[in-house]
């Protein structure tokens, strides 16, 4: 009896094993993804490097302006923006509220500035592939079964990952 | 516990927990995106299903066995229900079903049928006739470019006949009561349980949604229901910023935003008694009155102002008064984020709920959110609605390739993109971002539905007229719903008309109500060509004309129920026309078809007597071989002195037509007027009280010089 329930124990931890090592395999470079990065990241330097989402009117006094003027939506700026960081100074200017630590010897870092809707979401890594110094980076949206999306915001993904030679990153969501 | 018990238990927790994520990590279920590529034979069942007709299925099986199914869509009956699925064939074969019997109604191994791959309605009226409807009784052959006229009396008798061969026993219609299942899976399982659908059109590979670039739709390529120019006015609604909190410490508030709009909508047409004056613009909190009446659909001087304050509600995030901040915390916990479909729902109804009865409304939803397998909404019942006249509340999914979103759809329509990635159907919404009134969405980013009917009927009285205009105000006793587009026939009322000034391509809908039940002649009056629909309160056309009128007016008798709501329609014929166009009721007791068959005299002199009867009128022509004047004058047969009235109108102008009481004296009626040559000029005689009055009556006409 008692070795038929170890049998059984086994054949169910196999697949759960197995499992567990097909999803560590997609992340590769040691790759670590923050999807709440825009805590994180120096207010002056999003205002300058705005994208296509609302902010809010710097001439706006509440009380006084027409509430609809409260946030400005910016049609002009880039869908996104993506920064690749390999030093501590850099690092420090831009995320000037991060409690991460880095390691710029051997480590990098990547901001991705986008316009979300999701607030109230984490994405998840999926997966990170290089190809030609092209790093193609995947993640995944939390599911929630509420909708919860808000008007377009400036959002900040921050990528740590190991130092590699990368020209160009392109951020998807599945 | 027991060592053995403890293993076990452990044991079952670990099988669980591989089954689970084996199906979520290894396994892929199937993701249907129903793009136009794919199906179009939407989720559908009914109450009396009784699809499984064997023998069709045995004779089915083996000639499709092989196949795989390209794609299915509904196809219409000339009436509009929806009788057939066409189910196209990869590397060709067809077959067209009968939805309720599954009998074949052809097939071929082979060929194809000229149906569009699209959203786009199409009929079916029998082998090699294939149709699209191209305007109103005029459909076109998709085999032959033929194009056929077919009134909507024949359409019904047409379809009634089909129907009883072969022995149907529902009418079908789009209709929200019935319940929906996925009819991929239904045809598959009807043909063949091993038979494929295609692969070769990737269904996840359909457009994503960008956000950032919205897709602004040039309307006019689909359908939008009639009352679409509230959301061109951009009602007020609240804002929905990420870092900030409204109503009860709420974020991520979509839902709510939707529900403000579509009550808001709901307030402003079908039911002013949903949202009280105090969350409506205009209203000053400190004086507690409506202080700003232009900014308040129930005070503004017009009637019919449609500003984004009109037309919308008081959005502050937060505060007693605010409808924006009443609905957040009327759908959403304290500080939450969020709202499920079914949160929405209840949400509305419980805001219903304080001023109206639940027979006041019907209200219902679906959602096909389910995390392990993300499936659009079928979007028949959402068409529905839209056909009904209705907008709701449309949910999608990032799942889907949109956002977890929530929207107010009052449209649909297909939209090509510009990139080549294909043609799909999809739905006019607005978005409820701020300016973003008129969105498209891809159907197949949809996961769920909202949909919301009031059955109040509004039941108008007389203001007054409209200051600075010739209109007339009139307001629902019940809920005070205003209008200047109200007929309301008393029945002592022997003729109304009714001016509708009409800019290039716009059409004019009039509420429509009649205190006697009947028969009424309504007819157009004018220079141009016009046309005439008569629906009910949902939009079911019950009746239509464009030329049966006077030249190329419209002319319909209708027998109406009392106190039961009509629209009735009026719009030239071309949309290159703007002007006026005057419509005349009257219930006339006999029924002609044509205005040439009224009963008429061409001549310079006529006598006409009749007998007339009570509640109606009696309708005559007259058409003068001289131009000159002419004296019409009533007069009643017999002994008893019946008091008369007398219309005339001139058909080819919309100015008001001449009338009279008493003017020969003796109770009788005298109208004098010049006259064209040639012109057949339209008559209503009857007595003056036509509910109490009735008896032998006459009129002459004579030319006086």
């Amino acid at each position: 009896m008692m070795k038929k329930t170890k049998y059984i124990a086994l054949a169910l931890l196999l697949p759960i094993l197995f499992c567990s090592f097909a999803g560590c395999s997609a992340i590769k470079f040691n790759a670590v993804l923050y999807s709440h990065a825009d805590e994180w990241v120096d207010e002056d330097f999003i205002k300058d490097n705005k994208v296509k989402a609302f902010y809010l009117n710097d001439d706006y006094t509440e009380g006084i302006s027409d509430p609809n003027e409260k946030y400005i939506r910016d049609k002009d700026s880039p869908s996104s923006r993506v920064f690749i960081i390999n030093d501590e100074d850099e690092y420090n200017r831009i995320f000037s509220k991060s409690p991460i630590n880095v390691n710029f010897e051997k480590e990098m870092v990547i901001l991705y500035i986008f316009s979300d809707v999701n607030p109230y979401r984490k994405y998840k890594l999926k997966g990170i592939n290089l190809e030609d110094n092209i790093l193609t980076v995947q993640t995944k949206l939390e599911y929630k079964n509420i909708n919860d999306t808000t008007m377009p915001y400036p959002r900040c993904f921050m990528l740590k990952m190991k130092k590699t030679e990368v020209r160009e990153v392109k951020f998807t969501t599945k | 516990m027991k060592k053995n018990s403890k293993l076990r238990l452990i044991c079952f927790i670990l099988a669980l927990t591989t089954i689970f994520y084996s199906i979520s990590v290894i396994g892929s279920t199937s993701v249907f995106a129903a793009d136009v590529n794919t199906r179009y034979c939407e989720d559908e069942i009914t109450p009396n299903d009784n699809l499984s007709n064997t023998n069709n299925i045995e004779s089915v099986q083996p000639k499709f066995d092989n196949k795989t199914i390209y794609m299915c869509k509904y196809l219409y009956n000339l009436d509009d229900s929806i009788d057939y699925i066409y189910t196209e064939f990869e590397n060709g074969g067809y077959v067209v079903f009968s939805r309720e019997t599954m009998e074949m109604m052809e097939y071929s191994l082979n060929g194809t049928l000229p149906y569009t791959n699209s959203s786009t309605k199409e009929y079916y009226a029998g082998p090699s006739n294939y149709l699209q409807k191209e305007a109103d009784s005029k459909f076109i052959n998709l085999l032959t470019n033929e194009q056929i006229d077919i009134t909507i009396n024949e359409a019904i008798d047409f379809s009634q006949q089909i129907r009883k061969a072969m022995k149907i026993q529902s009418l079908y219609r789009t209709d929200i009561n019935f319940e929906y299942s996925n009819t991929e899976d239904e045809v598959k399982n009807l043909l063949h349980s091993s038979i494929n659908f295609s692969n070769s059109v990737d269904r996840n590979n359909k457009p994503k949604e960008d956000e950032d670039n919205l897709i602004y739709p040039t309307l006019g390529m689909g359908t939008l229901i009639p009352n679409y120019r509230y959301f061109s006015a951009n009602p007020t609604h609240g804002k929905n910023n990420k870092g900030e909190t409204y109503g009860n410490g709420n974020s991520g508030t979509c839902g709510s935003v939707a529900a403000q709009i579509l009550l808001g909508y709901n307030n402003y047409y079908n039911d002013r008694r949903i949202i009280n004056d105090r969350y409506l613009n205009g209203y000053d909190d400190i004086t507690n009155t409506v202080a700003d009446p232009e900014n308040n659909p129930n005070y503004c001087m017009d009637p019919m102002l449609m500003t984004n304050y009109t037309t919308g509600t008081r959005s502050e995030a937060t505060g007693i008064n605010s409808f924006y901040s009443k609905v957040i915390t009327t759908i959403m916990k304290p500080n939450t984020k969020g709202a499920s479909c079914k949160e929405v729902y209840n949400g509305i109804k419980a805001i219903l709920n304080e001023h109206l009865s639940s027979n006041d409304y019907y209200i219902v939803y679906q959602s096909k959110r389910w995390f392990l397998s993300p499936s659009p909404i079928t979007s028949a019942p959402i068409m529905a609605e839209i056909d009904a006249g209705r907008p709701l509340i449309i949910g999608t999914s990032s799942r889907l390739g949109s956002s977890n979103h929530m929207v107010v759809g009052y449209g649909y329509q297909n939209y090509t993109y510009p990139d080549g990635s294909g043609t799909y159907a999809g739905y006019i919404v607005h978005y409820g971002w701020t300016n973003d009134n008129c969105v498209w969405i891809n159907s197949s980013w949809c996961d769920g539905y909202i949909a919301l009917k009031i059955n109040h009927n509004h039941n108008y009285n007389t203001v007054g007229t409209i200051p600075g205009t010739n209109r007339t105000e009139y307001k629902c006793t019940t809920c005070g719903h205003r209008t200047d587009a109200a007929i309301n026939m008393l029945s002592r009322d022997r003729y109304i008309e009714k001016v509708a000034t009409l800019s290039t391509g716009k059409y004019q809908d009039y509420y429509l109500t009649f205190e006697t039940a009947g028969n009424k002649l309504i007819q157009t009056f004018g220079a141009n060509d016009s046309r005439l629909y008569l629906y009910d309160s949902e939009y079911n056309l019950l009746a239509e004309d464009d030329d049966n009128g006077y030249l190329t007016n419209a002319f319909l008798n209708y027998t109406v129920e009392a106190d039961t709501p009509y629209i009735l329609r009026v719009k030239f014929y071309s949309n290159n026309i703007s002007g006026k166009i005057k419509i005349g009721l009257t219930p006339a007791s006999n029924v002609y078809s044509k205005y040439e068959n009224i009963w008429t005299a061409r001549s310079t002199e006529a006598s006409f007597t009749f007998s007339s009867s009570l509640n109606t009128t009696r309708v005559i022509t007259f058409t003068p071989k001289e131009s000159g004047t002419y004296k019409f004058k009533t007069c009643y047969i017999g002994d008893t002195r019946i008091d008369t009235y007398l219309y005339l109108v001139n058909p080819y102008s919309t100015d008001a037509c001449l009338f009279n009481d008493d003017g020969a004296g003796d109770l009788q009626a005298l109208i004098t007027t010049d006259l064209v040559e040639g012109r057949t000029y339209f008559i209503v005689v009857s007595t003056y009280i036509i509910t109490t009055s009735s008896g032998r009556l006459s009129i002459s006409i004579n030319k006086t010089s």
